[in-house]
């Protein structure tokens, strides 16, 4: 008797499981005409992001990729539209004092934040103020705003902003989403709550739903009316609802697009830059990167790297052009100076100042008293020409461009050991100095920003200067840089910086970068950044 | 039974403090500082540092830090991530539901095809019915997991269009993870199958069945199977454990936030609180896992008692 009940029950969970389980699949097969259809219908973009982040509050992140979500929730003060060129944002009128310690700002006075609070001066006070506090812990945005001092509420709509000393390159870290203004009354209802729970700005979509490591849904704001004057449309943003899917893998994401699960994607992996190009059905977004590009860090505080013949050998031993072919597929451009090609300043002489010449660096290696061994490597008495390279594992362009590297300076006798490690186990040795050579990448568009993390003494020792590069003059140069308001002025000081950290041979340039995304034909009206960071879909539409 | 199972479910207790014991030295043995890891290759001064470094309590001595753990872990608070401040509790009871749809999927799939391959090439050994199910068997033991989970997508989502790339949320998008995951399992278990099924199958008690000739399924269904399962069921049950925490490739790879990958990044940041909640959650697993293997065991053969 038993024996049959349990029977009939196995039999009945079976044809159970057997029909829950097609009835579940089989209606709900992956169709991209379907989904492209429905994304349309109902004016959802789906974007396929290439990994998670630690909070949605753009004032305490870390992360570029929460500045691409988080402007869209929050409206910056100031819009830039190229290298140094700003137009109206949340402010509509500025006035800059002339050693750039002072910033006046007029503000828009119909904008509301999604949970209607009014915006006004106070709201930047409570923003910038709340970067500076300690316990916000705030990072990018905390390197934005400078040497802050305080900001005074000057009427409802008129902000002053202090600086300790100049900071030239304010309007661009206002321009970010970084320091985008974030409503009063949501920071301090919801405490620690903010930016992980609920995140409120004045932008054209609120936060929906947020789901870590998974997915964030933006809804568009029913009452948004202050778009600023360079997009295309005023009002309402055209699409209904932006989802951030999170696809870390990058083949994975890529297969996304080609399912019409994601209509957008970013960080398009290189080795299918060619095949999405000739794609018709797909449009690939190619824009050159501001900031730094990929280059070497060599660590002045470790011999003999302290030793100029031998920097400058590094530099003429390394060729670019191949390295961009090789391991980049002539997507990336040869790096000339610290600064990429579109950085305000940018300085195109020094593309020829330090050419691919194996030659040269085997003269300047043979001057400095290293000769060849048996084996093919240098040494100086008992001191073999050995360096230590440290990188992480991933991406996994690091490690072929470390091979490549090292293959070019075995050429000329450097013997390189490549040094692997975690993130943990990285960043401890290199903030130690146990490093001959690092990698160093990094975006931005502020050129005053970029020389001072690279070359600053102040962030040497321990800090981002793994270059661990001390020069007096250089720290002056930086400063005036950020100090200097007017143009003509401050693109000659950044010229000049160039040309010295070149002069000194205190880094090797690699390559400059293109920011690469990809998206489903369909979707028109993407606005991205000068500096090829932030995609952002105030204009955009889904039409098939 | 139940003084068994009671003196069980007591023993958890000292298991989970020395895996928490254990787990946070090493956290502490291996290089790394959270705050460093915080801030990475932003600019930072050394005030700042330490400033983060007193914020995320690190400044306090190490038993005290560890204390502390345990005595919000008792109070069932098991603190908050160094990282970004989200309750730890929070963090894994957000990618449970995910983690645990995709093990018990992949554990069907697992133990579907390990069972079926497995059994069928014991009975009809020697065979090419045998040398297939264990040529299918040995694709799957050396298939690497990133390499099977590609082509499924490559397959199945982009060339038929049948089923979703990306999983999380709806049955249809669980297909292809449990798959690519469960059938690495179901190689391993397929193999175990034949041997143990192999070794019962001609035991003096069998063929005593057959002579009292009852049909050959009465047979190996319960003289056969229920024999060889003893060992089945143990490979089983810490294979459940494992596909509940270990599926960092699969999550990775089919971008669900679960558990594994929960563990893995938590570890790279050092984030001490996450790492340890983390931890404890996959130990409780395996101890309830195995557990229950146990208490099987007596279901599977009569003559153990738990007393």
């Amino acid at each position: 008797m038993e024996r049959i009940r349990r029977r009939e029950f196995l039999r009945r969970a079976g044809v159970t499981a057997g029909a829950l389980a097609a009835s579940q699949v089989v209606p709900r097969f992956a169709n991209p005409r379907a989904a492209y259809a429905q994304a349309q219908a109902t004016g959802t973009l789906t974007y396929g992001m290439a990994g998670g982040f630690d909070t949605l509050d753009v004032t305490t992140t870390t992360f570029t990729r929460v500045g691409r979500i988080g402007l869209h929730i929050v409206d910056p003060l100031v819009w830039s539209t190229g290298a140094g060129q700003y137009a109206p944002g949340l402010a509509t009128s500025w006035t800059i004092s002339p050693d750039a310690t002072v910033y006046t700002f007029k503000l828009r006075e119909d904008v509301k934040f999604h949970d209607g609070t009014p915006f006004n001066a106070e709201a930047v006070k409570v923003t910038f103020d709340r970067i500076v506090d300690p316990e916000t812990r705030a990072q990018t945005a905390f390197s934005f705003i400078g040497p802050y001092d305080r900001t005074e509420v000057v009427d409802r709509y008129t902000v002053r902003v202090r600086f300790k000393s100049g900071h030239a390159a304010f309007l661009n870290g206002a321009s970010s989403p970084y320091l985008g203004i974030v409503s009063p009354t949501a920071v301090q209802r919801y405490g620690r709550d903010f930016g992980r729970v609920v995140f409120v700005g004045t932008g054209p979509f609120m936060l929906q739903s947020y789901r870590t490591d998974a997915e964030v849904r933006l809804i568009r704001n029913p009452n948004y009316n202050w778009g600023a004057r360079i997009f295309k449309h005023e009002g309402l943003p055209y699409l209904q609802n932006i989802v951030y899917r999170i696809v870390p893998e990058e083949a994975t994401r890529l297969a996304t697009l080609e399912t019409g699960e994601t209509l957008f994607i970013e960080d398009v992996p290189v080795t299918d830059y060619q095949r999405l190009k000739s794609t018709r059905d797909k449009v690939l977004l190619e824009i050159p990167q501001g900031g730094s590009g990929w280059s070497l860090m060599m660590n002045q505080t470790r011999p003999p790297m302290n030793e100029l013949p031998l920097r400058r050998a590094i530099m003429h031993a390394i060729d670019k052009d191949g390295l961009v072919r090789t391991v980049w597929n002539s997507i990336h451009r040869p790096a000339c100076s610290p600064l990429t090609r579109v950085m305000f300043g940018f300085d195109q002489e020094t593309c020829t100042k330090v050419p691919y010449n194996p030659d040269q660096a085997r003269r300047l290696l043979e001057e400095a008293g290293w000769r060849t061994g048996p084996d093919g490597i240098r040494a100086r008495g008992n001191e073999r020409l050995r360096l230590e390279f440290y990188l992480q594992p991933t991406p996994q362009k690091n490690q072929e461009m470390a091979a490549f590297v090292q293959a070019n300076l075995r050429q000329v006798g450097i013997d390189v050991n490549l040094n692997v490690l975690a993130r943990a186990g990285y960043l401890d040795a290199v903030r130690q100095g146990r490093h001959h050579i690092q990698y160093w990448w990094d975006t931005g568009t502020d050129p005053g920003q970029m020389l001072r993390i690279l070359f600053h003494s102040r962030n040497a020792g321990g800090g981002t200067n793994r270059n661990n590069y001390r020069n007096a003059d250089m720290d002056r140069l930086i400063e005036q840089i950020e100090a200097t308001a007017d143009p003509a002025r401050r693109k000659e000081l950044i010229v000049r910086a160039q040309q010295k950290v070149i002069d000194e041979a205190v880094m090797v340039y690699l390559t400059d970068p293109p920011s690469l995304y990809a998206h489903d034909r369909s979707v028109s009206g993407v606005w991205v950044d000068w500096g090829g960071n932030y995609p952002y879909f105030y204009d955009t539409r889904i039409q098939r | 039974m139940l003084q068994y199972l009671a003196k069980r479910l007591l023993l958890t207790i000292p298991t989970l403090l020395a895996v928490s014991l254990l787990v946070f030295l090493m956290l502490h043995l291996v290089p790394g500082d959270p705050a460093i890891i915080f801030f990475g290759d932003q600019p930072v001064t050394p005030e700042r540092l330490e400033q983060v470094r007193r914020q995320m309590g690190l400044h306090r001595p190490l038993l005290v830090q560890y204390f502390d753990f345990l005595g919000g872990a008792l109070r069932g608070d098991l603190g908050r991530s160094i990282h970004n401040s989200t309750p730890v509790l929070e963090e894994v009871r957000s990618r449970i539901g995910s983690s645990a749809q995709l093990a018990l999927a992949a554990f069907v799939v697992a133990g579907g095809l390990g069972l079926g391959l497995g059994l069928v090439s014991a009975l009809r050994r020697s065979t090419w019915v045998d040398a297939a199910a264990m040529l299918v068997a040995l694709g799957g033991v050396s298939m690497p997991i990133f390499w099977l989970a590609a082509m499924l997508i490559f397959v199945f989502s982009i060339k038929l269009g049948w089923f979703p790339v990306t999983g999380f949320g709806g049955w249809n998008r669980l297909v292809l993870p449990a798959f690519a995951l469960g059938f690495v399992s179901s190689a391993t278990l397929a193999r175990l199958v034949r041997s143990s099924v192999l070794e019962v199958l001609w035991q003096p008690y069998v063929t005593t069945a057959r002579s009292k000739g009852l049909r050959e399924t009465l047979v190996v269904r319960r003289h056969v199977l229920k024999n060889a399962f003893i060992a089945v069921v143990t490979v089983m049950g810490l294979q459940l454990g494992t596909l509940l925490s270990g599926a960092v490739i699969t999550e990775t790879v089919f971008a669900r936030p679960g558990v594994g990958k929960l563990m893995v990044d938590a570890i790279l940041a050092k984030d001490f609180p996450l790492v340890q909640g983390a931890v404890l959650f996959v130990a409780l697993v395996y101890i309830v896992v195995n557990l229950v293997v146990d208490l099987s065991y007596a279901y599977l053969d009569p003559r153990i008692r738990f007393e």
